[in-house]
């Protein structure tokens, strides 16, 4: 209805509310009453959109017609959202049955004040309400035409059809075992209108992947064409086409956010859609990403019991075709309906090698469920808040270029506050503790990132016999692999605790403490990073002592470097380490940690799940082997009550005791 | 009216009836042989009985792979794989009504014309195959069993008899000729509703989709042999025991295409014998 016709409509039906409680008012508003005539339908939408005047008006015919038992309450329910208020239903009748689809749901306030109305009234309604034939005879008849069988009686019902004449006919409603619903004319039997039981919208399309294997993917038809939108799991996935338009990207990760959109209202257009004409896709970033979606969200369902990636089966927003590489999971508020999104880009700008192989797609989408299952425990995100772990490294250092530092007056390339007051870079000044360098990493960062790809390569051995090559490198299936989960030290990656990355950190600055490009391993300088880059806390390097110990508790073997043999508990048996990393993240897991702090939470679900059995002893032998023996003692010890940094004795090699405040860059 | 036999005239007060009644039932055997109407030259007979040995055939019905709106029916469920059902048709006795009647043409030699019409229902037992949404070489399989489906035959025989009498009150007749069943009507599955759940790794019959039969209809020439049996316990009326076996191969219409359908069975029936 037009808001030009709305009005009219809106006294109109009003005026016939009192009509029929008998006021007469329908002959004081006749124009109002000739714009709503008999025979037809009035579609009511009056809710925060529509003016106050116009949601009285229909709250007063509504009110009308309850009095006269044209509308029936037939439910009332409790909001489930905001306290106090009520939602009822009122369904529309005529001499005594209902009108098919015909009705109005009301949401009351607590103070029992009407917030909206959704529906759709009839009017002129002339059909006699006495069926010639019995529910048992139209059901016969139904059979006999049709060959098929009322559904446990078809639970008939008589009502009012409305027809696509303006018309009406009484009519039986009957579930047949084809499972539609048939609406069969009470007088004489004929099928009046047939419609199915379960309205679906859902497509199957196909199309090959990165890797050159025919695939299914969820689809759903719209307008002529097919979109990447899955609505065949009970979570959907939506993949949009970023088509290497940055500006397009960059709409998709704020705009949302900047207008200030409530969560879970779509910002993207369909232009936004990946799209294909005939659902036989070509686009090999769109099928591996939409494609390896679905598969995360059914592992992640089979195996944990863990219902989409927010583990309330809220929608999955994926981005394609970003026009550069890497892929990135964007937290909330972020992404385009405010509930994050994953992005793909590919290993050239040019987009040939799309970075959407399946455990690329399972890593990003780990974050998520890292991200989700953490902070609706904790109220935060899984962040590097601080570095807990940090510790002293040496007084001064000569770096990879001949330039010595030394604390205090040592400068790193960081954020530094410009004369108009805004963050800017610059060299911002080492920071330091008793005259030595504070050493630190990002350690929920590298436990974010071990724990995407313990779950990236879970879900490759997961989906083996769908013809996906599992084998514990990252990104296995690219040209070039990312990590190694079985061998880390092949990509120059630590495999033990002690051996991790550490950064010299910067004092807090306009955007707080960063970690410095100066790296650092065993309290050593060790190299930095060109271009005076910084900012990195070596999450992904880092991540390979957690992932590599996931690796040992599986396959078994003999640490590399520190010599300690893991008794595995082979591959038959993944799964049981699988669910102890899983608990450990899923319940346990606070909102930061480092890796030692990790350890231990992985160590407790161990016992909680597996006490005293072979996935257990793997679980504690392969953290050992890694460097991340049972310290929980030593965490405890310095956790609590941790005082001030630059106050700290503890000798350079064990951790440091600080506090401090600022964020880490993003996993 | 056929000729009145001259030996049953002056049984005719009491023929009369029964003569009338037979004309409008209407049966199957000619009569030679016995006194008193060894020159009878026509005959009609009325069968009730039943059709058994009815032939049971198969549908195998394949939808394309195709890559659209995915639904609950297996015509749409094709998720880029062939979704195909396997009907199986199994027929039971079922009622039978024949009427025949012929012409002597030599001293045991008659010919004669009759037509048969029977009609039933019976389920199809359904196997259904439909294709996993998410992967390949997944299918599902279900069965279940269609709700009584039509199935009739309207057959016309064209018979050549050789009747011989047997004892004083019995006549044994053998025949045979042509059939041409020209109504073979076979309400035919058409698509299968199913039932599935997220994960989707099983799937329930839920249904079957079918014609009306009208337009599964088609006919068919084949042929048929039998002996009819018959007591007369007058020289112009008796009662008959009829075992006719038919056959013929129709083609009827079945989605795109068509399938064949064998006609015809065994008739065992019994009814009334009049001669003139």
């Amino acid at each position: 209805m037009s808001s030009a016709a709305r009005p009219a409509a809106v006294a109109a039906l009003l005026g016939l509310a009192l009509v029929n409680t008998g006021r007469h008012a329908a002959s004081e508003q006749p124009a109002a009453l000739s714009a709503f005539p008999e025979g037809r339908r009035a579609f009511v939408a009056a809710g925060h959109a529509a003016g106050v005047d116009e949601l009285r008006q229909w709250d007063a015919a509504v009110d009308g017609l309850a009095r006269t038992r044209e509308l029936v309450v037939t439910s009332r329910l409790a909001d489930p959202d905001r306290a106090g208020r009520t939602h009822e239903y009122l369904a529309q009748h005529h001499a005594g049955v209902p009108v098919f689809g015909g009705g109005v749901s009301r949401q009351l306030d607590a103070g029992g004040v009407t917030v909206s109305l959704f529906g759709a009234l009839h009017r002129g309604i002339d059909v006699a309400a006495a069926p010639a034939l019995s529910a048992a005879q139209a059901a016969a008849r139904l059979e006999a035409l049709h060959g098929g069988e009322a559904v446990a009686g078809g639970r008939p019902a008589l009502g009012v059809l409305p027809l696509p004449d303006g018309s009406y006919a009484l009519a039986w409603r009957i579930a047949m075992s084809d499972g539609h619903f048939y609406f069969a004319d009470a007088d004489g039997g004929g099928v009046l209108r047939r419609v199915e039981a379960v309205k679906r919208q859902s497509a199957v399309g196909t199309g090959a992947d990165s890797q050159g294997n025919e695939r299914k993917l969820g689809t759903t038809r719209a307008g002529g064409r097919f979109e990447a939108h899955d609505r065949l799991r009970p979570a959907e996935a939506v993949t949009l086409d970023a088509r290497g338009d940055e500006r397009r990207v960059e709409r998709l990760r704020f705009e949302h956010f900047r207008n200030d959109l409530p969560r879970g209202e779509p910002a993207w257009t369909a232009d936004d859609y990946a799209a294909d004409g005939d659902n036989a896709w070509d686009d090999p970033a769109v099928v591996d990403a939409h494609v390896h979606t679905g598969w995360t969200y059914d592992y992640f369902a089979a195996r944990h019991g863990w219902n989409g990636i927010d583990g309330a089966d809220g929608r999955t927003v994926s981005l394609v075709n970003l026009g550069r590489r890497g892929a990135f999971f964007l937290t909330p508020p972020f992404g385009p309906e405010g509930a994050g999104m994953f992005a793909y880009g590919a290993s050239t700008p040019a987009g040939e090698e799309p970075w959407t192989v399946l455990d690329i797609v399972a890593h990003e989408l780990m974050h998520g469920v890292t991200h989700f299952s953490v902070s609706r425990r904790t109220g935060n995100a899984f962040f590097n808040v601080a570095p807990t772990d940090a510790r002293l490294g040496p007084a001064s250092f000569t770096d990879s270029r001949g330039r010595t530092h030394t604390c205090p007056t040592a400068r790193f390339p960081g954020w530094v506050r410009a004369p108009d007051g805004r963050p800017e870079p610059g060299l911002a000044p080492a920071l330091c503790v008793d005259g030595r360098f504070l050493l630190a990493y990002a350690g929920a960062g590298a436990v974010n990132e071990g724990y995407s790809d313990v779950f990236g390569e879970s879900i490759e051995f997961h989906y083996e016999d769908e013809g996906v090559g599992a084998d514990y490198l990252v990104g296995g299936d690219l040209q070039e692999p990312v990590r190694s989960m079985r061998a880390p030290h092949v990509f120059g990656d630590p495999d033990f605790y002690e051996d991790r990355f550490e950064f010299a950190l910067t004092r807090g600055g306009p955007l707080g403490w960063e970690y410095s490009g100066h790296v650092f391993v065993h309290g050593e300088y060790d190299f930095s990073f060109p271009n005076n880059a910084f900012g990195y806390g070596a999450d992904h390097w880092n991540s390979l002592i957690l992932s590599h110990a996931f690796y040992l508790a599986v396959e078994g073997g003999t640490h590399r470097s520190s010599g300690m043999r893991v008794e595995g508990v082979g591959g038959a048996n993944r799964a049981d380490v699988e669910d102890i990393f899983f608990r450990a993240m899923r319940d346990l897991m606070p909102a930061t940690a480092s890796l030692p702090i990790a350890a231990a939470v992985i160590r407790q679900a161990a016992f909680d799940l597996a006490e005293g059995k072979a996935a257990e002893r793997a679980v504690d032998q392969a953290l050992r082997a890694v460097g991340l023996p049972a310290w929980i003692e030593a965490v405890n010890a310095w956790a609590p009550a941790a005082p001030r940094a630059g106050r700290s004795e503890t000798p350079p090699g064990r951790p440091a005791r600080m506090t401090s405040s600022g964020a880490s860059a993003a996993p | 009216m056929p000729k009145t036999p001259k030996d049953a005239r002056h049984r005719r007060p009491q023929f009369v009836w029964l003569a009338a009644a037979a004309a409008t039932l209407a049966g199957a055997a000619p009569a030679d042989a016995q006194a008193p109407a060894a020159d009878a030259r026509v005959f009609v007979t009325v069968n009730g009985g039943l059709q058994t040995l009815t032939a049971g055939f198969s549908e195998d019905v394949a939808f394309p792979a195709a890559a659209g709106e995915y639904e609950t029916v297996l015509s749409s469920a094709a998720a880029g794989e062939p979704a195909r059902f396997e009907s199986d048709y199994r027929f039971g006795n079922a009622p039978l009504i024949d009427v025949s009647g012929g012409v002597r043409v030599a001293r045991r030699f008659a010919l004669g014309v009759g037509v048969s019409r029977f009609r039933t229902r019976a389920r199809a037992g359904v196997s259904a195959w439909a294709p996993h949404p998410f992967f390949f070489g997944r299918d599902r399989s279900f069965s279940g069993d269609s709700p009584p489906l039509r199935r009739g035959e309207t057959a016309v025989h064209l018979q050549a008899l050789v009747v011989a009498p047997v004892g004083r009150s019995f006549t044994v007749t053998a025949f045979g000729g042509p059939t041409f069943f020209t109504a073979v009507e076979q309400q035919i599955v058409t698509d299968v509703n199913f039932s599935h759940a997220y994960p989707y790794d099983s799937a329930s019959f839920l249904g079957v989709v079918t014609d009306t039969g009208a337009e599964s209809a088609g006919a068919a020439v084949g042929f048929h042999v039998g002996a009819d049996v018959v007591y007369w316990f007058t020289g112009n009326l008796g009662v008959g025991w009829l075992a006719r076996y038919s056959r013929a191969t129709a083609r009827i219409p079945s989605g795109g295409g068509e399938i064949d359908v064998r006609a015809g069975g065994l008739h065992a029936a019994g009814g009334l014998r009049v001669r003139f």
